[in-house]
């Protein structure tokens, strides 16, 4: 998914900040939207639709904190500061649109997310 | 050494060296298979037409690991890769060329330009042997 040509309905256009993951393209990266808010990304799975990635919105606060690995990966999306991640489908196609739902991360499974206790090691101010 | 009609001008970039050594690699077929070695940019060429040609080129690389404890972090962490393999080959030159592109949680690893004819396929195996290997016994 190619975050700066992309533009997410209730988003906006965002804007890639830092990237944690690489593999053939970012796969656990930090963006920011027009209004400065903020959300780590991680590619969870894909399927017969598509590619699905989940959006959690993160304070600079949470967001040192994920950094410096006071929270790990697993965490940051299953206890999102604002109760919900955002899941949005990429289809295959080129024509087709963004699928995207709001969704309470209880109801992801737990092979979408980072295994607990994986987390960044980043030197955080 | 030819390279895919796709790629952007200087592409691959000039600070590359020949491919080479033992690499890993997460790929989604048992045996390897050809479309476990094609690029983001092979597969979507659309979602990069106002990418600069150097984010083109990047896109146009393979991610490979020199460091099989990178690869398995990655796994651990990425639930798109969790369910992939990691196979392990042994480059050379006539694979095309390397760059060591290390991030601060990824210190191995390497983009891998591929260029026409190569069967990077063949080198490359989920038990760790290649696939040249085991047809020479």
């Amino acid at each position: 998914m190619i975050i700066d040509i992309l533009e997410i309905p209730g988003l906006g256009k965002l804007k890639h900040v830092e990237t944690y993951a690489y593999y053939d393209e970012p796969v656990l990266y930090c963006c920011k939207n027009a209004a400065g808010h903020l959300y780590l990304v991680v590619a969870a799975a894909a399927n017969e639709q598509g590619e699905i990635w989940l959006f959690a919105g993160v304070s600079d606060t949470r967001l040192a904190r994920i950094r410096s690995g006071a929270i790990d990966l697993h965490d940051a999306f299953a206890d999102p500061e604002d109760g919900s991640l955002l899941q949005v489908t990429v289809p295959y196609g080129d024509n087709t649109e963004l699928q995207i739902i709001s969704v309470n991360p209880n109801q992801i499974p737990q092979n979408m997310l980072p295994m607990p206790d994986e987390r960044l090691n980043l030197q955080t101010d | 050494m030819n390279w895919p009609g796709f790629y952007p001008p200087k592409c691959p970039p000039a600070e590359v060296e020949p491919a080479s050594g033992t690499v890993y690699r997460l790929v989604l077929h048992d045996p390897v298979q050809a479309d476990d070695f094609k690029s983001r940019f092979e597969e979507k060429p659309k979602q990069f037409k106002n990418r600069s040609d150097r984010g083109k080129c990047k896109s146009c690389g393979l991610s490979v690991h020199t460091n099989l404890q990178d690869s398995e972090q990655l796994k651990n962490r990425i639930g798109r890769l969790r369910h992939a393999q990691i196979v392990k080959g042994e480059l050379n030159a006539a694979l095309g060329v390397m760059k060591h592109t290390p991030s601060r949680q990824e210190q191995s690893h390497v983009s891998w330009w591929v260029p026409i004819g190569a069967e990077p396929w063949t080198v490359f195996n989920v038990n760790g042997n290649s696939s040249e290997e085991e047809n020479d016994h």
